[in-house]
């Protein structure tokens, strides 16, 4: 058994580790030693302040209640902290760059630096945190008398006497002491408070550890093992509860979620004491974890909780009872300490946030419109915000501790936990509104706000003093009677779980106020640039805002100012910095708009946006916000998106355009290459007879010894010679003229088939050897065309066919036809065929390719490449075939003159 | 993995996590059915639970860092020096 002085001087030795973890960890970040303190594991450890004592001791006490319904308090923020890249990011970077110093602050800044929004923020937060401090309180006390007592109905978990209020003001004082010492060490332009991160840091160790004690203890020594932990007869009981995943669960996994971004404390510790952006990587996946495994032994601690202790024990008590029911003292001793280390985190991250939320939102506003402000000493700002933040802090733990007292013998305190996250998430729309939504409007914020949290009161809050201040009739009846307003049952909707009741028509009339209140009412110009600032985070730093914004004020001014509010040391550093980075050698930069956003952001650090404002407008001599310029940045979002299709359209054309001239520039490549080819196959050619000419005529010329016949068979092979050179300068100029269009000979009717018939008789002479077989299946069909041309076609092709036909029985097949309005003629021979790799180049000039060996008396190789060119005049083709079997085939094909009066004679252009 | 596409990920990592911890997912799980022991439904909600952290802790060092800097640091930030610089 414990006696409680070892209960006592346990807890005080652990607050005195407290105290000095934080006054190390304070003293280290003044010097400069962040070490430890500013690692992604602390900050994760530090937002597990969301486990308060409620999860801590009350988990398993709903695992009891209600099964696996304790989960969705820890879903909820699960799931939020892994999507950390959408939400949280956003968050954390506004609130680095605008310097928020609270939920509060964030959400008044956004719409236009807002002093009312701020003040109904603040309100709702000490409405809905108070009770819940007042719930830390009574788990310490309670669980203080239970440890320290060990009766029978404290083994029951139910404190033998009455509570007992002097500890919890024990309790309170102590906090207060902790949070004043740590929480209001200074105004930061940044409100980091390292002491008191490190505390939690080491407290949100001591809870986990001492929870994953107990449940190991509960399931390995007590019952023996997993399986048998579910083999008990409460886990059907506990697992088996009626209609667990109903629409309770999913409003309970959407409020756990809201609460871990808008509970005034997570917003504190996420955003506020945030000192990396980074760090957000390490909590996206690192608190899920915590989380995990913070839960992991609920269920089973619940179920032999139930199973071994005494009939009508207190759920809420069985992570202590088990192990005291064990006589496991150490172990009793430790799940105290974590208990109150969960209940001794929340309680001063709570204040701290609320304090600077009191003091920035509600009394420098009060302030600054006393008339003894004028004085303007160093520092008086300073001490003001500083004093009236050890008041705050002692005031919201006394209220917190009356709140305990008004309640000690009531259980409204037990569903507290639920009620705050309902009032919290009020704030919800008008945040997360606010990052996403340019319209959203300060109207819009407050009118929903303000209409949210009313029905909040009236649905949830109000229903939990049953009993007590309030006649029960007000909830059966409804007030004056009328059944609509019951509180429970608001316009009639009866059957509802009161929580899912109060959270859907809080939240539904507080977004949709917030949406028709914004679209109906215009923002002010200040608003438009806070929220571009906000939503566009990402991409407008947040200097960007002195493009928007002209002011000008006297430096002495400003830097009273500065003094005032930050004191004289950091003034006088914020002042030097700035002016060494002007590039000055003074002390004192210039008073430009720049730098007068820069201090309003580093003021609004200490004192809150709005304040600081109102603070600064009041030494600005002119100031014009320049709404072009801001219709312009609201534009620019809009502009880049047109402006990246544009470039993505202009790129495709320029990569087709760039392709077309690369293909054209190999056209133009290819040709060069055919030309150079053409000028050096003509030299050769011409050269040949030229060779033969020169040689005779010089024997012509130097012999005197030759006989008259000799002579005479000399001219004579001059003259075949030079016969032959015109005959292939003729073909050269035909061609070129054929291929330059300059022919001008008129396409006239034809009989195709005549004149293919005049070709094969022409050349039956040279035939004699190859046996030809004709088909004309064509008929007599008229194609526009020239007939002697058409003849020179078909004569070249029959000769060639004939001339390189070296086979045994040289055979050629001619055959016309009419294939879908064209004249076709197939000239099949039977000879050696072409080469696969010639019968790409056949139609070029001077290419003979189906013959291997040249003979003298073949020709230039021309013919093809002109009987091309010819057809393609008669708008014809002339195509060597795909090979097949053996030889070659070539076909010609003309289009038919349609009909002998629609066609016209007309003469051929290019 | 490119960094878009892990955001992309972890988007669908949420939302998937999101709608298995909901109705109407989640209720088909509560069978009387057990696993080594363990009923169904409790394994499903921590092992579900325990992937998704596991997905989280893959993805998350994919996205890319912040490295931008504030334009101005604060006094606070001067004060404290090379402290800062932790990662």
């Amino acid at each position: 058994m414990l006696s409680a002085n070892i209960v006592l001087f346990t807890a005080l030795a652990y607050v005195a580790l407290l105290f000095l973890v934080a006054f190390v960890s304070d003293m280290r970040s003044r010097k400069g030693w962040l070490g430890l303190v500013n690692s992604p594991v602390v900050y994760t450890l530090s937002i597990s302040v969301y486990c308060t004592s409620w999860t801590f001791y009350g988990a398993v006490g709903s695992a009891a209640r209600n099964g696996l319904e304790f989960a969705t308090i820890y879903l909820g923020p699960t799931l939020v902290f892994v999507g950390w890249w959408f939400l949280l990011r956003k968050l954390v970077r506004i609130g680095r760059i605008h310097r928020t110093s609270s939920i509060g602050d964030m959400i008044s800044s956004r719409y236009g630096k807002s002093t009312t929004l701020a003040v109904l923020v603040t309100l709702i937060a000490v409405i809905g945190t108070t009770p819940y401090i007042a719930l830390q309180l009574k788990a310490v006390t309670a669980s203080f008398q239970v440890v320290a007592e060990a009766t029978h109905t404290s083994l029951l978990g139910i404190p033998t006497g009455d509570i007992d209020i002097r500890t919890g003001f024990w309790v309170a004082a102590g906090m207060a002491v902790f949070t004043i010492l740590f929480g209001t060490r200074n105004i930061d332009a940044n409100e980091h408070h390292h002491g008191v991160v490190a505390a939690i840091a080491l407290e949100a160790l001591v809870k986990l550890l001492a929870l994953l004690a107990v449940g190991l203890y509960v399931v390995f020594w007590i019952a023996g093992g997993v399986p048998e932990v579910f083999q008990m007869p409460t886990a059907a009981l506990v697992l088996q509860g009626p209609d667990t995943f109903g629409t309770r669960w999913v409003a309970l996994t959407f409020l756990s979620a809201a609460a871990i971004v808008c509970l005034p404390r997570q917003f504190q510790i996420t955003v506020v004491e945030n000192a990396d952006e980074n760090h957000l990587r390490t909590a996206g996946w690192l608190f899920p974890l915590y989380l995990f495994l913070i839960s992991l032994f609920t269920l089973p601690i619940a179920i032999v909780g139930l199973a071994t202790l005494p009939a009508g024990s207190n759920p809420d008590m069985f992570v202590l009872t088990l192990p005291m029911l064990h006589e496991q003292n150490a172990l009793a001793l430790l799940v105290f300490i974590g208990g109150f280390s969960s209940a001794t985190s929340m309680v001063i991250v709570a204040s701290i946030a609320l304090s600077i939320m009191v003091s920035n939102h509600i009394v420098m506003p009060i302030a600054l419109r006393l008339p003894w402000r004028s004085s303007g000493v160093s520092g008086d700002v300073k001490s003001l915000l500083l004093i009236s933040r050890r008041i705050s802090i002692a005031m919201i733990l006394l209220l917190g501790f009356a709140y305990f007292v008004a309640s000690a013998r009531s259980d409204a305190l037990a569903s507290m936990g639920l009620i705050a996250f309902a009032g919290v998430a009020q704030f919800l729309p008008s945040m997360v509104g606010g990052l996403y939504w340019y319209q959203a409007s300060k109207a819009g914020a407050f009118v929903g706000l303000l209409a949210g949290v009313l029905v909040w009161g009236y649905t949830l809050l109000l229903p939990s003093f049953e009993g007590g201040a309030l006649p029960s009739s007000l909830f059966e009846h409804g007030p004056w009677g009328i059944a609509a307003l019951r509180p429970q049952a608001l316009f009639g909707a009866v059957g509802v779980d009161p929580l899912v009741h109060s959270l859907a028509w809080s939240l539904g009339i507080n977004v949709a106020l917030f949406v028709v209140v914004s679209l109906l009412r215009e923002q002010k110009p200040l608003e438009r640039l806070q929220a571009t600032l906000f939503i566009d985070v990402f991409r407008n730093p947040a200097d960007n805002e002195t493009r928007f914004i002209r002011r000008s004020a006297a430096i002495d001014d400003l830097y009273i100012l500065a003094q005032r509010i930050l004191g004289t040391d950091q003034a006088h550093r914020l002042f030097r910095d700035f002016a060494r980075q002007q590039g000055s050698r003074d002390d004192l930069p210039q008073p430009d708009t720049e730098f007068i956003a820069h201090l309003e952001r580093q003021l609004a650090g200490g004192i809150g946006a709005a304040s600081a404002r109102v603070m600064v407008s009041q030494v600005i001599t002119g100031e014009t916000i320049s709404l072009d310029e801001l219709m312009r940045l609201v534009d620019e979002t809009q502009q880049v998106i047109e402006y990246s299709q544009q470039l993505e359209h202009k790129s495709q054309q320029l990569q087709t355009t760039a392709r077309q001239l690369r293909q054209a520039n190999e056209r133009l490549r290819a040709l060069d290459a055919q030309k150079d080819d053409f000028l050096s196959q003509v030299s050769h050619e011409v050269r040949t007879p030229m060779a033969s000419i020169r040689s005779f005529s010089e024997i012509l010329l130097s012999g005197t010894d030759l006989t008259p016949d000799q002579s005479t068979r000399f001219l004579e092979i001059i003259h075949n010679e030079t016969l032959r050179l015109t005959r292939l300068l003729d073909e050269i100029l035909d061609l070129s003229h054929l291929e330059r269009g300059e022919l001008t000979w008129a396409l006239e009717p034809v009989g195709a088939s005549a004149v293919l018939a005049r070709a094969v008789e022409t050349c039956q002479g040279m035939a004699t050897r190859v046996a030809v077989e004709l088909r004309y299946d064509a008929g007599a069909v008229e194609v526009l065309g020239h007939s002697d041309r058409l003849a020179q076609v078909f004569i070249n092709l029959i000769s060639n066919a004939i001339k390189h036909n070296t086979g045994p029985e040289p055979r050629l097949s001619i055959h016309s036809a009419v294939v879908d309005g064209h004249f076709v003629v197939d000239l099949q021979d039977n000879g050696p065929g072409i080469a696969a790799a010639e019968r790409e180049h056949i139609f070029n000039k001077f290419s003979r390719a189906w013959t291997s060996a040249r003979s003298s008396t073949t020709g230039a190789g021309l013919g093809l490449a002109i009987s091309r060119a010819i057809l393609r005049r008669m708008n014809g083709t002339l195509d060597l075939m795909p090979a097949s079997g053996t030889g070659a085939c070539f076909r010609v094909t003309l289009p038919i003159r349609p009909a002998p009066d629609q066609a016209l004679p007309r003469t051929a252009t290019p | 993995m490119s960094w878009q596409k892990a955001r992309d990920a972890i988007l669908v990592v949420t939302l998937c996590g999101a709608l298995g911890f909901l109705p109407p997912i989640l209720p088909f799980f509560d069978r009387p059915v057990t696993v080594f022991g363990t009923p169904l439904i409790v394994v499903y909600v921590f092992g579900a639970w325990l992937a998704l952290i596991a997905l989280a802790f893959w993805l998350s060092y994919r996205l890319p860092r912040h490295t931008v800097r504030d334009p101005l640091p604060a006094p606070e930030d001067l004060e404290a020096g090379l402290g800062d610089g932790d990662d």
